[in-house]
C-alpha cells in the first residue's frame, strides 16, 4: 500500500492503491479548498506533486508513493474577504457570541426569578424565544447556576452547558445554477469549509423565467420548486456539519444572499409578478426569521436574507457590495457581477446605480451550438500560438465551450481574421477549436449579449454623467468572472477599453458577503441601507440603451468614447 | 433605370443623405413616387432582408439601411395618390402586454416596411384592449405581436380571445413571433401564422395576404 507525506507538516499517511488524493486529504483533515465537489472545474484543490508538478487533488490518484505538497490558497473569493478585513480594520463582532455564567444560587435573602437572574448576566439583553423559557428553571437548577448564553445580537436564543465552546455560521449563496454554503466558527471568525452543488431546480429550466413559468403554470409549481431548494441546502449544511465534526445544534446563524427569484423561491412566496413589466418584485426588505419556520426542528438558528434592490438585482448583489466594501470606495468603481444574469452597479460619489442584463444565452451556452456551463470537458481558455491552443475543465477531452473560452475564441477568431469586424465570417461559416464548432450564429449570440452588457455599462455611466475614462476600477465577480481574461473582454468590446490593472476578479462576490455580515453585526444593519441608496434603471424601457445596444453590437477598433452627456 | 439602382444601392450601403439626394433627383426626372419606392427603396431593402436572413449582416446594418429607407419614404408618402397600390397592406404592430423588448419587434416592422405595408406601431407593453382600440380605428389587415419572454407569450393567447370577443378575428390575420414562440405555439393560441425571423415575416404577410 502506497504512502503519502503531506508537506509542510509533513504528516505521513499510509493509503489504499487507487484512492483519490483528495478524499484522502478530506479524511485525514487536511485543509483543502474543493468548490465544485471534486468535479475538477474550480481548481481550488491545485498541489504541487514532488517531481510532477502541479496537479488537481480531485483528478490524482494514489497509484504509489506520492509527496504532495499544500499550496498556498488562491481562492479569490477568499482573497476579497482577507482584503476586506485588512482595508477597513474590520472587528470581528459576529452577530451570535457565548456568554458564559456563573450565578448567584437563589436564597431567602436573594428572591430573584430565574429570568430575571439571567438578565443580569449581560446588559440590554432580553429573551422572546418561548422554549428557552420553559427550559430555564430546569437547565440552572441542573447545570448549578452556570452555562452559556447563545445571543444573537442582544437576543437569548439558546441556554447551553458551560463546556461549549464554538458556535457556527452558515453562509449561503443561491444562484440560478449553484449552491454555495460555507461555514464559520463564529468565535474565531474562521472560514472552516465549503460545499457547491447544482441547483436541483435546474431540471425545471435554465433561468429564472422558465422556474417563474413552471410556478405560473403548476398549482403546485412553487411548493415543488421550494421543497427541492429547501432540501439541497439541508443537505448541504449537514454535510458541512458532518465533515467537520460539528453539530447541528451548534448552528446558530444562517445568511442567505440570493437572487430576487431564488430568494421569493426560498421564502415560498410567489415571484411571478418579477416576469411581467413593471417587474415588482413582492418584498425588498432584509429579514431575520428563526429557521424552524423553514428547516423545520433539525437546528435552531436565526436565519437572515439579504434585502433585494429589485426584481432583478437581488441579495447576491447586495451581498457583493458589502464584500467588495463599494460604499466606502472613493471615485467610481463598478460592480459587475455575470452569472445567468449580469447586474450591474455603480459607484459614483456618494450615488450608487444598478441594472441587470441577459447573460446565460451566451456565457453559461442555452443558446450556444456547443455551449455548456463552466464544468467538466468545457474548453476554458483558448489561445494563440503558433496554431489555436486551448485548456479543457478536468483534464479531458473536449465536450463543450463555455463563457470564458467563448470570448477568447472570439478574440482568436478576429485575431485570424476568421471574422471581420462585424461579426461576420470572412469564408466559410465554421470555427474548430479542438472538436467544437463555433458557427456563424454562436458568434451573433454571443454579440448580443456583450453589447447588452456593454450597453448596461454605459447606460450607468450616462446616468452617473461620466465616460468610461474616469472609471476607477471594476470587480468582475461570479463563476464567469473568475476565468475571464481581460484583455479579451476589452478587445471584444464586452469592457470598455481601461487600464487591465484596473479590473480585478473578485470570484463569488455574493459568498462574501454572506460570510461577511456573519462576522460583523452592524454590517447587517447596514446591508439594509444599501437598497435605499441604490437607483435601479430599469433597461428594457432606457432609450439610450437601445441606441448603446446597436452601437456596442460589432467588434470596433476605434476608441469607443461616448461623450459625457447631461445628468438627467 | 440607373438612378433607381442606385438608390437600391444607397438603401443597402445605409447613405442617409444620398438616399435623400437621388430620391429628389429621380423626382426631378419625372419618375414617379411610386416607382421610387418600389423598385428603388424597397428593392434595395429586400436585399437587406435577405442577406439578414442568411446572417450575412446584423442588426445594426439592417437599422441603418431601415433608417435610410424611412428617410425616402419621408419624401415620397406625401406624393404618393391615394388610390395608388404601393401600400400592399396595412399591419398594426405591438410587444404584447408586460414585455418591454422592442428590437426585435421593431425589425419586424422595418421589414415590413420595405416591403411596401404601412405600419401601426402600438409600441411595447401594449394591453390586448389597445391592440382592440387599434383594429378598430385602423382597419389593418394584419396584427402582429411580439414576445420575448416564456412568460409573456401568453398574453399573445389573451389578446387574441379578446379580439375574438369583441367580434373582430375574422376582420384581420393575426401572427406572432419572438424568441420563445414556435410555429406550434402558434397553432395552439389559433393565430393565423408564426414567423421565426424578421425577414421571414414579410413572406409570412405575403403569403396570408396573397401578395406576390
Amino acid at each position: 500500500m502506497p504512502y503519502i507525506r503531506v508537506l509542510p507538516e509533513n504528516k505521513i499517511i499510509k493509503v489504499t492503491q487507487g484512492d483519490r488524493l483528495l478524499d484522502i486529504l478530506i479524511e485525514n483533515n487536511i485543509k483543502i479548498p474543493s468548490y465544485c465537489g471534486g468535479a475538477g472545474w474550480c481548481k481550488k484543490c491545485k498541489v504541487k506533486i514532488l517531481d510532477k508538478g502541479i496537479s488537481l487533488a480531485c483528478q490524482t490518484y494514489a497509484e504509489e508513493d506520492l509527496t504532495v505538497e499544500l499550496l498556498k490558497e488562491e481562492s479569490t473569493d477568499i482573497n476579497i474577504q482577507k482584503e476586506f478585513l485588512e482595508d477597513n480594520n474590520f472587528i470581528l463582532s459576529p452577530v451570535i457570541t457565548l456568554q458564559a455564567f456563573s450565578l448567584q444560587i437563589p436564597s431567602l435573602s436573594d428572591l430573584r426569578s430565574d429570568l430575571e437572574r439571567i438578565l443580569s448576566v449581560k446588559e440590554n439583553i432580553y429573551l422572546q424565544d418561548i422554549s428557552v423559557l420553559r427550559r430555564l428553571p430546569t437547565f440552572l437548577r441542573r447545570n448549578n447556576y452556570k452555562g452559556n448564553l447563545v445571543l444573537f445580537k442582544e437576543e437569548i436564543i439558546d441556554i447551553r452547558e458551560e463546556e461549549l465552546k464554538s458556535v457556527y455560521g452558515i453562509a449561503l449563496d443561491i444562484g440560478t445554477t449553484t449552491l454555495v454554503g460555507h461555514i464559520l466558527d463564529l468565535t474565531n471568525g474562521s472560514d472552516i469549509d465549503s460545499y457547491s452543488t447544482e441547483n436541483p431546480q435546474l431540471t425545471y429550466g435554465a433561468d429564472i423565467i422558465s422556474r417563474i413559468n413552471f410556478i405560473i403554470h403548476n398549482p403546485e409549481g412553487l411548493q415543488i420548486l421550494r421543497d427541492k431548494l429547501i432540501k439541497a441546502i439541508t443537505e448541504i449544511i449537514q454535510d458541512l456539519c458532518i465533515k467537520n465534526n460539528i453539530s447541528l445544534n451548534d448552528i446558530y446563524a444562517i445568511s442567505i444572499a440570493g437572487n430576487s427569484v431564488m430568494t421569493h423561491i426560498f421564502l415560498g412566496v410567489t415571484p411571478e409578478n418579477i416576469a411581467f413589466s413593471p417587474f415588482v418584485p413582492a418584498f425588498r426588505n432584509g429579514m431575520i426569521f428563526n429557521s424552524k419556520d423553514i428547516f423545520g426542528n433539525i437546528f435552531n438558528a436565526k436565519l437572515y436574507v439579504f434585502p433585494l434592490i429589485s426584481g432583478y438585482v437581488g441579495g447576491d448583489v447586495v451581498a457583493g457590495i458589502i464584500a467588495t466594501n463599494l460604499l466606502n470606495e472613493k471615485g467610481n468603481v463598478m460592480l459587475i457581477d455575470i452569472g445567468t444574469n449580469g447586474e450591474i452597479v455603480l459607484k459614483s460619489e456618494d450615488t450608487l446605480f444598478a441594472c441587470a442584463t441577459a447573460a446565460g444565452p451566451a456565457f453559461e451556452g442555452s443558446n450556444i451550438s456547443h455551449g455548456m456551463i463552466a464544468k467538466k470537458g468545457a474548453i476554458s481558455h483558448v489561445w494563440l500560438e503558433e496554431t489555436v491552443k486551448f485548456e479543457v475543465i478536468g483534464d479531458m477531452e473536449e465536450k463543450g465551450i463555455c463563457g470564458s473560452g467563448l470570448l477568447d475564441a472570439i478574440s482568436v477568431m478576429l485575431d485570424l481574421k476568421i471574422i471581420d469586424h462585424t461579426g461576420k465570417f470572412m469564408k466559410g461559416g465554421e470555427f474548430y477549436i479542438g472538436k467544437v464548432k463555433i458557427t456563424q450564429k454562436d458568434v451573433r449570440e454571443f454579440q448580443l449579449v456583450k453589447s447588452a452588457l456593454r450597453a448596461g455599462i454605459e447606460v450607468l455611466l450616462n446616468k452617473a454623467g461620466i465616460i468610461y475614462k474616469e472609471i476607477d476600477k471594476i470587480y468582475i465577480a461570479g463563476s464567469f468572472g473568475s476565468y475571464l481574461n481581460r484583455k479579451n473582454a476589452i478587445k471584444t468590446g464586452l469592457l470598455p477599453h481601461i487600464p487591465l490593472e484596473k479590473i480585478i476578479l473578485v470570484g463569488n462576490s455574493a459568498i462574501g458577503g454572506a460570510k461577511i455580515v456573519l462576522l460583523n453585526r452592524f454590517l447587517m444593519e447596514d446591508v439594509e441601507k444599501i437598497k435605499e441608496k441604490v437607483n435601479y434603471v430599469e433597461l428594457s424601457s432606457d432609450k439610450k440603451f437601445q441606441e448603446y445596444f446597436i452601437k456596442f453590437m460589432y467588434f470596433e477598433e476605434e476608441d469607443q468614447c461616448l461623450i459625457r452627456e447631461e445628468k438627467d | 433605370m440607373e438612378i433607381l439602382k442606385e438608390i437600391a444601392n444607397a438603401v443597402i450601403s445605409g447613405d442617409r443623405k444620398k438616399v435623400q439626394e437621388l430620391v429628389e433627383k429621380a423626382l426631378k426626372e419625372g419618375i414617379t413616387p411610386e416607382d421610387i419606392i418600389d423598385k428603388g427603396l424597397l428593392s434595395g431593402m429586400s436585399v437587406i432582408g435577405e442577406r439578414f436572413k442568411k446572417n450575412e449582416i446584423f442588426v445594426p446594418e439592417v437599422l441603418v439601411s431601415a433608417r435610410a429607407m424611412q428617410k425616402g419614404m419621408e419624401i415620397l408618402k406625401p406624393l404618393i395618390a391615394k388610390s395608388s397600390n404601393v401600400i400592399k397592406g396595412k399591419i398594426v404592430i405591438g410587444t404584447v402586454k408586460g414585455d418591454l423588448h422592442d428590437i426585435g419587434k421593431n425589425l419586424v416592422a422595418m421589414m415590413l416596411e420595405g416591403a411596401g405595408y404601412q405600419i401601426i406601431d402600438l409600441g411595447i407593453d401594449v394591453p390586448p384592449e389597445k391592440f382592440v382600440q387599434a383594429i378598430k380605428e385602423n382597419k389593418p389587415d394584419v396584427v402582429g405581436m411580439s414576445a420575448l419572454l416564456t412568460t409573456t407569450m401568453s398574453q399573445m393567447k389573451v389578446t387574441i380571445d379578446v379580439i375574438e370577443k369583441e367580434g373582430l378575428r375574422d376582420k384581420v390575420k393575426i401572427i406572432v413571433g419572438g424568441a420563445p414562440v414556435t410555429e406550434e405555439f402558434a397553432k395552439e393560441i389559433g393565430a393565423d401564422g408564426y414567423a421565426e425571423d424578421a425577414y421571414s415575416s414579410v413572406e409570412l404577410v405575403n403569403r396570408l395576404l396573397k401578395v406576390s
